[in-house]
């Protein structure tokens, strides 16, 4: 697991653990929850998938980290709050030893009848309704007052008003009672084109006005690597097939255990964000690899594979078959926009030789695969054609220095030649 | 109930008084405007006084007055209170309209004193209307109505002539004939210049006055006025007369001659009566002054009177649009929510 | 309460005569109101009930009639001024907004001006550019002035006297659309004349409209019915002063609101109305305000040009199923 503040924030002498909105990335603040797929008294297992967030990046499953039975639901859909607001309460089946620890004390005094968005509590501020920024959605004069009123957040409600505008009647539902709303089948529009722009707006400004990238890049002969992937391929069925992304994505995890200070996140100091004192770098253990994934609608995810350096290569394979589904489907989990620890960007497909990626904080580098091409080239003064990619590396100067990207570009690189280890 | 004619020396004074009354209320108007106490539109009567003190002279308490927006002379003449007039003219609440009007919307319904009415030819339907008022009511009362040359190129004016005589109804037309409507002369403006000939046309007895003469026009006046009251018909007066100052306030006079002004000052109304007076041994020097000095102190208790009145508050704007008993209803104005 | 059922032209004429039996004050004057029994024969007959004392023809001079009746009104009378179309009354545009509405605040509120012009007015009869107007707004636009449009024959009848027993200038527009229907008349007016009136209750759309398209509405609002939609028909009744209240309330309960008026698109009391809803009831609207307006051209003469130019029945339908589309 990584950084996420408070995920779980232990409440009370009964083993009861708050269940919050997580931060599904660095630049997530307030997330929607818009649906709850249980209701209280539900036994739940550790890993399934309790609610439906809206985010800027689209529909994401919550899943629940400890199993037990959920006790309250403290919030009701639609609403948006920030990272850390307390959604509900589960009753854990077995004791836990988990470190408590309170990261986010805004929201710890909340009611069944009170969600925490109440105006007149100081201390929710932030999370008042009229600071929701309505401005990207269309909406008709009532539905806005009434969504005031009632503390509706109106992104992510599908209108069906002249341009998608939330009309009256899209909001009757939610209005008639709220608690009824778990049995009913609310539609909640799919992250538009231009909310997933702004999201990586915001993310790749950030990160570009805060992180000293540096670049460099190795040309890397694979023509070994393509010639097994044929072998290995041709006595498999085409849905079996290996890709040479996964190849890259192995050899990566592999050279990653190498090098570990380019997996990792670079934290800022909360208690003194102005100064830079504070800040560090905490190296990450696990290696779980954030893929690109160019939507079909436009915009794009970036869902990790979990635990890349454990995973064999078929199993690697199906990983990134099934992310690459589930991202153009909408059906991530929200841990898997969250923890990755390193980045890919896999260019080659698309014809350019090189792509110098930006890093995705608080990540420390991105790899970046360019196209595969043949070249001419002199081994034992014989010209030979060889195939060859561009494996180039953004990193985080506060972190990494230009020897250390340098040696481990040129691990990867040599990893690569002998596929048959990976 | 014939009006009788006084051409003895204490009636004269007392016309010359009047005259000279709204001579120098004129006169200090003009000043207080270039001191900025009275502002919008100011048309002085200054050479037009002996229409209104003649005309006024013959008339009764309950007989209507329509006029001009040139219409300080008639006020005055008429009763209203040199303090209520300039107060008018100052804008505050004690002026005779509330303050609502001007100097071109002198009103005093209790003198029966409908205006000032700033629309040229505007005022004569509304005099025909009044007189149809009185004759259906069956009160004996007759319309005046005073306005310029100017509105007789009007429509309205051609529309009030036809009804008045159509209807029999009881007005006295009062055409002030200046020979200027703003700058333009009459002969520029009249393919008939006698615009008694034209009025006469309609079917009335309409005849010219030397508008320079007090005593002609109260004659003259005074025969119509016993006409309308014997026959309940129209009748129709052109007082043939200057206007010493220039339109409003700011006319530069480009339109006419200095001498031409001159020889009309000369043959003024004012002065006129003065110099028979005098030639007559009937007015000394010293009474002058002691006439000029009473008009002088109502001057000066008018401009104080004007200067202590009440500026209406804002809160009172939207007052008088509407009569106060219905207008409780809301408007589409001033509700914002 | 009894009624009768009379056409709103009968309707017009008993209002007179109740108001000149009820006030010796009160006569009618205008164009041919007394031989020719009035242009469109409202005052067909009265010549010769009330003599001509009461019932007077004046030549063709608008500015000097109306003017005589603003002063005859200032006199202590209570003339009924029939201006035979509102086309004509732009002749007599000086003395109804220079003399008639300013009389009362020039003079400090010393006099009023009880004066009642009634005339003609609207689009239908093939009568072509001149004769064809919707002008109510340009005297709604008076301050000074009051503006009725008597769309029942309940109103037809009533509003008169209610605009006689007026201290202030009223004009009254009738148009010649209805003069032929007919229709009930109570025995008394239902309500003030300052108040619109919901005709037809509903819920879903409210249909904003006076005088000669309130039938028009009405009919629209039968067709929507079939079509599940429940429209709330408002008669302005009285466009100077609007009853603002009555409009807000209407919308505030439907939250949609289509304005339905004769006159010209740009300049319209529909824009006026429109910008009402958007002062006092924005936050209550879930579609935009729409309004059916005259295509912007002189009325023409053929009736299906003089017809394509203004709103008809099926354009509302279309209008309230436009902004109930995504219900």
């Amino acid at each position: 697991m990584t950084s996420t503040p408070s995920d779980k924030v232990k409440s009370s002498v009964a083993e009861l653990e708050d269940i919050t909105m997580p931060s599904l990335g660095a630049d997530m603040t307030e997330g929607t929850l818009t649906q709850w797929l249980v209701k209280e008294g539900d036994k739940v297992n550790s890993g399934d998938i309790i609610a439906v967030l809206e985010t800027q990046k689209g529909a994401i499953d919550m899943e629940v980290y400890s199993s037990g039975t959920i006790t309250e639901i403290l919030v009701e859909p639609v609403i948006e709050v920030p990272v850390g607001t307390i959604l509900a309460r589960i009753a854990l089946a077995e004791p836990s030893n988990k470190i408590v620890k309170s990261v986010v004390p805004a929201v710890d005094k909340v009611n069944e009848t009170s969600v925490p968005v109440v105006e007149t509590s100081p201390v929710n501020k932030q999370v008042n309704v009229l600071d929701v920024k309505i401005s990207d959605v269309k909406a008709s004069p009532i539905a806005r007052r009434l969504a005031k009123e009632q503390q509706i957040n109106l992104t992510g409600i599908i209108g069906n008003g002249p341009q998608g505008a939330i009309l009256l009647n899209d909001l009757t539902p939610l209005l008639t009672d709220k608690k009824q709303l778990n049995s009913k089948k609310l539609k909640f529009a799919g992250t538009t084109e231009q909310n997933m722009r702004n999201a990586i707006a915001v993310a790749m400004t950030k990160s570009k006005q805060e992180i000293p990238h540096f670049y460099l890049s190795v040309e890397v002969d694979i023509t070994s690597a393509q010639q097994w992937l044929q072998q290995q391929n041709q006595t498999s069925p085409p849905e079996d097939h290996v890709i040479l992304l996964a190849l890259l994505l192995k050899a990566l995890a592999n050279s990653l255990v190498k090098y570990p200070k380019l997996n990792g996140f670079y934290q800022k100091d909360i208690s003194q964000s102005d100064l830079p004192q504070g800040d560090h770098f905490e190296q990450v253990s696990a290696i779980h690899i954030g893929n690109v994934i160019s939507l079909r609608q436009g915009g794009l995810v970036v869902p990790a594979i979990h635990d890349v350096d454990k995973l064999s290569i078929t199993e690697l394979m199906q990983g990134l078959r099934d992310i690459t589904e589930r991202s153009r489907s909408g059906h991530l989990r929200s841990s898997e926009l969250m923890d990755a620890t390193v980045t890919v960007t896999n260019m080659g497909e698309r014809g350019a030789d090189s792509v110098f990626g930006i890093i995705y904080p608080p990540q420390v580098a991105i790899l970046g695969f360019g196209k595969v091409r043949d070249i001419v080239k002199v081994v034992n003064d014989d010209m030979v054609i060889a195939q060859v990619l561009t494996l180039s590396l953004s990193a985080d100067h506060r972190v990494i220095d230009g020897m250390l990207a340098a040696k481990f570009l040129n691990y990867l690189a040599k990893k690569l030649q002998k596929p048959e280890c990976l | 109930m014939k009006h009788k004619l006084h051409l003895d020396r204490t009636y004269l004074l007392a016309q010359l008084k009047k005259m000279l009354r709204i001579r120098h209320f004129e006169e200090k108007c003009a000043e207080l405007y270039a001191q900025e106490k009275i502002r919008g539109f100011l048309h002085l009567y200054i050479g037009e006084e002996a229409i209104a003190v003649g005309v006024m002279s013959t008339l009764c308490a309950k007989d209507n007055i329509v006029a001009t927006y040139r219409e300080h002379g008639h006020a005055l003449a008429r009763g209203l209170s040199m303090k209520s007039i300039l107060a008018e003219m100052y804008g505050r609440t004690n002026g005779c309209s509330r303050g609502r009007g001007g100097s071109m919307h002198l009103f005093d319904k209790s003198q029966h004193f409908y205006g000032g009415n700033a629309i040229v030819g505007g005022g004569l339907p509304l005099a025909v209307g009044l007189a149809m008022a009185n004759k259906k009511q069956e009160q004996q009362a007759l319309t005046v109505c005073f306005f310029g040359e100017g509105a007789v190129a009007e429509g309205e004016f051609h529309e009030a002539m036809n009804l008045a005589v159509l209807w029999q109804l009881p007005v006295l037309f009062i055409c002030e004939n200046n020979r200027y409507a703003m700058g333009t002369a009459l002969a520029l403006s009249e393919s008939e210049t006698n615009i008694a000939k034209k009025a006469s046309s309609y079917g009335m007895t309409a005849v010219q006055v030397d508008g320079m003469n007090v005593v002609d026009i109260e004659a003259a006046s005074s025969k119509a006025v016993d006409q309308i009251r014997e026959t309940n018909k129209p009748y129709f007066l052109e007082c043939q007369s200057y206007r010493f100052r220039g339109h409003s306030s700011f006319d530069g006079q480009l339109y006419r001659d200095k001498a031409e002004v001159k020889l009309w000052q000369e043959q003024g109304p004012v002065i006129r009566l003065i110099t028979w007076l005098k030639d007559n041994n009937r007015l000394e020097d010293k009474e002058i002054s002691s006439i000029e000095a009473e008009i002088k102190d109502e001057i000066q208790a008018a401009i104080t009177f004007a200067e202590q009145g009440e500026w209406e508050p804002i809160s009172d704007l939207t007052k008088d649009v509407y009569s106060p008993a219905v207008s409780s209803t809301n408007t589409s104005q001033g509700e914002q929510s | 309460m009894s009624e009768q059922v009379l056409t709103y032209r009968e309707a017009l004429r008993a209002g007179i005569e109740q108001a000149l039996i009820d006030d010796d004050r009160v006569f009618l004057m205008g164009e041919d109101v007394g031989c020719y029994g009035g242009c469109y024969g409202v005052s067909k007959g009265l010549l010769e009930r009330y003599g001509e004392h009461k019932i007077i023809d004046t030549p063709l001079c608008e500015s000097g009639f109306v003017g005589v009746g603003v002063g005859a009104a200032l006199g202590g009378m209570r003339p009924i001024i029939e201006v035979m179309t509102v086309n004509f009354s732009l002749l007599a545009m000086d003395q109804i907004v220079n003399s008639a509405a300013t009389l009362r605040h020039m003079s400090g509120g010393q006099v009023n001006v009880p004066l009642v012009i009634r005339m003609a007015c609207g689009a239908g009869l093939q009568l072509a550019a001149q004769h064809s107007h919707s002008w109510e707004n340009f005297y709604a636009h008076i301050p000074g002035l009051k503006v009725l449009s008597p769309a029942t024959h309940t109103d037809a009848k009533h509003m008169l006297i209610q605009a006689l027993a007026d201290p202030d200038p009223v004009v009254i527009f009738e148009h010649v659309m209805l003069l032929n229907t007919r229709g009930d008349v109570l025995e008394n007016s239902e309500v003030s004349m300052e108040k619109a009136l919901v005709r037809q209750q509903g819920t879903d759309v409210s249909l904003i409209t006076y005088g000669g398209s309130l039938h028009k509405a009405l009919s629209a609002a039968k067709q929507l019915k079939k079509l599940n939609i429940s429209a709330e028909v408002l008669d302005l009744r009285c466009l100077r002063p609007l009853d603002t209240k009555a409009i807000v309330a209407s919308v505030t309960k439907t939250h949609r609101a289509i304005i339905i008026d004769e006159a010209w698109l740009t300049g319209s009391l529909a824009g006026e109305i429109s910008a009402i809803i958007m002062e006092q009831a924005f936050w209550h609207l879930d579609a935009p305000v729409k309004r059916l307006c005259t295509v912007e051209v002189p009325i023409p003469y053929p009736s299906h040009l003089e017809q394509a130019a203004l709103p008809q029945v099926e354009q509302i339908v279309t209008a309230a199923q436009n902004i109930m589309v995504a219900r």
